[in-house]
């Protein structure tokens, strides 16, 4: 069987997080009843005009700058057309022939190094509304909800660079992280504000001419997308090492099957007639407008990255981590400016925090264990104020009550015992009352120091510091 | 020359539905006004650049980014007789029809 | 009180000063309209008990003293495709018949707020395509100066009910001539302001980078006055303009004569007219030179290429902005159990033979493969002609000339080729594609009595020099006091 690579482009729809449509001023929030974040204007009344939502078009070139494109000063909305019951318009606006965004590139972690995946083009473009397919008695209709109609949009088109299902996963991951930095999109797969089409061709290796390409869709989450892309290259493989061909269609993923299957349309091609859209003018922006807005754009995961490496002495794989959400990257580096001890604290709160914000589902700075909180209890088990056995019980505490390290320490008689003279007397007081078995240790019975030390401890209730209590009976002993 | 094959592609993608005489007298007619624009040919157009709109060298103008409530649901759903449930109703859609 | 000799500005003056009361005023209107609506057929929708009753609150209020907006209790009347929620609006289609907007056109609510009281809904050809008013799918209006020949279209019942007076004005749309055509057609005077000028937002798109509202009325004086009230800037249309409303007091300095006005004339602008009205056309000029204009000849190089690019143009955006009707949301609605059934019959069945041949057409055009040479190439030969009039208004300040190469026609008359009806457009497109306003004015009759316009155009945004120069020409000539007999039920 000859041997086949994969090229992969990947068409990843991106819904901006504005309170307002891009294109009037109902809600764009998710989830509301049926047609009840609608207006005459998204539900295209006769008479009604577009005008187009400020804060749509600055995300929209934040992508852009996160991503490294060339912003466009001068972009055109385009109506395409097509009937389809939830596109009220019967045409969609969106940005064909002079976009908001050109090239652009996005850097992926693959298993044997990094790669940069350039990009096309980011257009902006308005979504449609929802269709609810009818069952039992209503099997015969189809519903629609227009809440969704004209919740602005970013359309972000991948070069045909990636190789394999999982470096498609890689760059689907890694552009959720940029766009989750820049704060343009919430990046859900499952809610729907992060779509992904995937454009799949294979070739035998060595081939430079591309394939047949078969556009896969319906893939809801990152899992799906990867096990899509990889049921498809197989299933191109096959046709094609079987002297087969592979035809140029869309395909849909069922994720419960795990197949992909033809869709039902008609043998033409639809002819989408694009033309500029004569309510709206072109989108100009300034370059003062896009300084300011590059301005706006945080240290991105990449260079955090390295930074971590470079200035904490993480490891490469604990800097991934912790630069995943910029949130983390934050909470990380405000926990340092309490007490700077990088490797402690990433292991905080790689270990203990992120199980909490998993398990609960929270954000991290919603743990109720602040970032000066953590860092405060490093410091009391770097300082040996507390042990590190009694930090899981300060940090178990701080959740459940969000108090500061300090307080529970406090409240809970915690501290350690580490006075020198305080633990001598003790130690001095234990050997005095058991003569016998400081006669035995002394003649060689190395084992009952921890006889000695179980003593301390419980003559200290706890609190003395074991290390140094440990130190103190050799000594004495000796 | 136009079809009647064309005109009955473009009536579908325009989705309406032609009866023969009608694609015959669209087809004609069709002719007529292209044959008449074959004129536009002959205007030498190069480096002109499209005018979309009278006033299409002004920039778009942005609207701040504030919700405002329109329609009630029973309000977006008054012009139809074909509501269902809080949803305009259609006929069953097959899925990636 | 006569009150068919009263202008806008003075009728509003007679109720603030409740010399005349609003119920009067509109009750005197209500009565042409029954009176004479039924054989003229203008109005689609009336409403006059509405009207009475809102004129009776005016009265009412201003008898106590209340502060009312300056135009309180003046009645007026709507083309019927600005959509009003207190009415249908249907577009005189099948598709919208008995549609009633969810939300008020902007020009409505500005009329409204500026207190003028709506008689109706006006008829119009079906989606503004036409020239004659003959598409309206509900009734033919006729021309009140003969009631066998059409009054012109697309704003077919606006220029009729004008100039038989059943409204003292009435707003309408022209995308093409749509308003200042059937003015000629009936001897009104029909303002296309400059696109921009007045908001589009609930006006029922046509070709949105032509279409432009704007009033019909019986002076040039009263088009200034209510683009008072039309010229405000709407955040709702993103085409709209920086808000003007001195249109009325910068008309009160007119003056009295055209001196030092150069007024450019086409080549070839005369010919090929009906006799009776290139009389007309020329005795207008010479009225004009009469009053200091001076006539220059201004080359339009691309004039005859104006209609297909204008073909092209209108038909694309009508295609696009009419596939909305499909049946799901409102309107018409074929329920047949089969989805793409159910939008090509009712689509079938709500439009007209005109508007479903526009719609074959231009979405033929944006075809991918046609799109750039029919298209785009009509967009930047329509660039050319933007700098055609850029050159002519560096000649002169107005451009002058017919507004029809003919006088109304009789119904049916042209509806046999579709190459000789869209001639009718021929002198007023190349304004909509340069985007600029432009006025008809009466100036005479041709053979039959019939009306004949005359139309000046102007630049981007120079409505006060068009006024101006329309209004001195209208005042020293009176083409524009005479009303037609009219054939009424003799009640």
């Amino acid at each position: 069987m000859k041997e086949f690579e994969a090229v992969i482009g990947l068409e990843v729809h991106v819904q901006l997080n504005t309170a307002s449509k891009i294109f009037c001023a109902c809600s764009a929030e998710f989830g509301a009843e049926p047609n009840s974040h609608v207006c005459p204007v998204c539900m295209g009344f006769p008479g009604t005009l577009p005008v187009l939502n400020k804060a749509a078009a600055d995300k929209a070139v934040q992508a852009g700058l996160a991503l490294g494109c060339n912003i466009q000063k001068f972009s055109i909305f385009d109506r395409k057309s097509y009937f389809y019951p939830d596109l009220p318009k019967a045409y969609q606006i969106t940005q064909m022939f002079y976009p908001i965004c050109l090239g652009g590139f996005l850097n992926i972690d693959t298993g044997n190094g990094e790669r940069r995946i350039n990009l096309t083009r980011i257009h902006m473009e308005e979504d449609a509304g929802k269709l609810i397919h009818g069952e039992g008695e209503a099997a015969g209709y189809s519903y629609v909800d227009f809440n969704r109609a004209s919740v602005p949009l970013i359309e972000i088109v991948s070069e045909p660079e990636l190789r394999s299902a999982e470096e498609a996963k890689l760059y689907l991951q890694k552009l959720r992280t940029v766009l989750r930095y820049v704060k343009v999109s919430d990046c859900n797969m499952e809610e729907g504000s992060l779509r992904c089409d995937a454009n799949v061709s294979v070739r035998p290796i060595g081939e430079t001419k591309l394939g047949t390409k078969v556009e896969i869709k319906n893939m809801n989450s990152f899992r799906s997308v990867q096990r899509a892309i990889e049921y498809e290259i197989a299933r191109q493989s096959e046709a094609l090492s079987e002297g087969g061909i592979v035809r140029q269609e869309t395909r849909l993923w069922d994720n419960d099957r795990g197949i992909t299957l033809p869709m039902r349309s008609k043998e033409n091609a639809h002819d989408y007639r694009y033309f500029p859209d004569p309510d709206l003018f072109p989108l100009k922006l300034t370059d003062e407008k896009i300084e300011r807005l590059r301005r706006t754009i945080p240290e991105l995961p990449d260079s955090r990255k390295g930074r971590f490496m470079g200035e904490y002495g993480l490891s490469a794989q604990d800097a991934d981590l912790l630069v995943s959400e910029k949130d983390y990257a934050d909470y990380y580096e405000t926990a340092l400016k309490t007490h700077k001890s990088p490797k402690g604290i990433a292991n905080w709160i790689m270990s203990e925090l992120l199980r909490v914000v998993n398990d609960k589902n929270l954000g991290i700075f919603e743990t109720g264990i602040p970032p000066e909180s953590i860092a405060k209890l490093v410091a009391l088990i770097e300082s040996g104020a507390i042990s590190g056995k009694q930090g899981k019980e300060v940090f178990a505490e701080a959740v459940k009550t969000g108090k500061t390290p300090d307080a529970i320490v406090r409240e809970k008689g915690m501290s350690q015992l580490s006075d020198k003279g305080e633990l001598y007397g003790i130690v001095e007081s234990v050997i005095r009352e058991n003569p016998n078995e400081t006669e035995r240790f002394k003649n060689g019975e190395e084992k009952l120091l921890g006889f000695f030390v179980g003593l301390v401890m419980k003559e200290s209730r706890g609190k003395a510091n074991p290390k140094m209590v440990n130190d103190i009976l050799k000594e004495t002993l000796k | 020359m136009i079809s009647e094959k064309d005109i009955a592609y473009v009536a579908d993608l325009a989705k309406i539905k032609l009866n023969d005489g009608e694609v015959k007298k669209f087809t004609s007619d069709l002719n007529d006004i292209v044959e008449y624009a074959a004129m536009l040919k002959e205007v030498d157009v190069t480096g002109i650049e499209p005018m979309y709109s009278p006033n299409i060298d002004e920039g778009t103008p942005e609207r701040e980014d504030a919700v405002k409530l329109s329609l009630t649901q029973s309000e977006a759903l008054a012009a139809s007789r074909y509501v269902d449930r809080g949803h305009f109703r259609v006929p069953k859609i097959i899925e990636g029809q | 009180m006569d009150i068919l000799n009263h202008s806008l500005a003075s009728l509003a003056v007679l109720l603030e000063k409740r010399e005349l009361s609003s119920r009067e005023l509109v009750g005197f209107y209500i009565n042409r309209i029954e009176r004479y609506d039924g054989k003229l057929l203008a109005y689609l929708y009336k409403d006059p008990e509405g009207a009475l009753k809102k004129a009776e609150d005016y009265d009412e209020r201003r008898a106590k003293g209340e502060k009312l907006p300056k135009c309180a209790g003046l009645p007026c009347a709507l083309k019927d495709l600005i959509v009003t929620s207190d009415m249908p609006t249907t577009c005189a289609s099948k598709m919208l018949e008995g549609f009633i907007s969810p939300f008020d056109a902007t020009a409505a609510k500005n009329m409204r707020k500026a207190g003028y009281i709506s008689l109706g809904k006006l008829n119009m050809d079906q989606y503004a395509m036409g020239s004659s008013g003959e598409s309206s799918y509900f009734q033919k209006t006729a021309n009140p100066w003969d009631y066998s020949r059409v009054p012109g279209g697309s704003s077919s019942g606006s220029a009729s009910a004008v100039a038989a007076r059943l409204t003292p004005l009435a707003i309408s749309s022209d995308t093409g001539g749509s308003i200042r055509q059937p003015a000629g057609f009936c001897g009104v005077t029909g303002l296309k302001p400059t696109y921009g000028r007045v908001s589009r937002f609930g006006v029922v798109s046509y070709a949105s980078s032509l279409d432009q509202l704007g009033p019909i009325t019986n002076s040039v004086e009263d088009a200034a006055f209510i683009m008072d009230t039309l010229g405000l800037h709407d955040p709702a249309d993103s085409t709209s303009a920086p808000s003007k409303t001195d249109f009325y007091a910068n008309l009160q300095a007119a003056g009295d004569d055209l001196k030092g006005v150069k007024l450019g004339l086409p080549e070839g602008y005369l010919s090929d007219l009906a006799p009776g009205l290139k009389v007309a056309v020329e005795n207008a000029l010479k009225e004009c030179e009469k009053l200091g204009a001076e006539i220059v000849g201004v080359d339009f190089p691309l004039a005859a290429k104006g209609l297909p690019v204008y073909q092209m143009i209108a038909n694309a955006e009508a295609a696009s902005n009419l596939a909305k009707y499909d049946g799901v949301k409102y309107g018409h609605r074929a329920n047949l159990p089969e989805l793409e059934e159910m939008y090509s019959v009712t689509r079938r069945e709500g439009f007209g033979p005109e508007v479903k041949k526009r719609i074959i057409l231009g979405t033929y055009i944006l075809l991918e493969g046609q799109y750039e040479e029919y298209y785009r190439r009509a967009m930047r030969i329509r660039r050319l002609i933007r700098r055609g009039y850029d050159e002519a208004f560096k000649k002169c300040d107005l451009i002058v000339g017919p507004v029809s190469a003919g006088v109304a026609f009789r119904f049916g008359d042209k509806t046999i080729s579709a190459m000789e009806m869209y001639l009718n457009d021929l002198f007023t497109v190349l304004l909509n594609l340069n985007g600029s306003c432009g006025i008809t004015v009466p100036c005479g009759f041709a053979e039959d009595n019939l009306p004949v316009g005359l139309q000046f155009q102007g630049d981007m945004f120079a409505e006060d020099k068009l006024l101006r120069i329309a209004h001195i020409y209208q005042k020293t000539t009176g083409w524009h006091k005479y009303i037609p007999a009219l054939e009424g039920d003799d009640r």
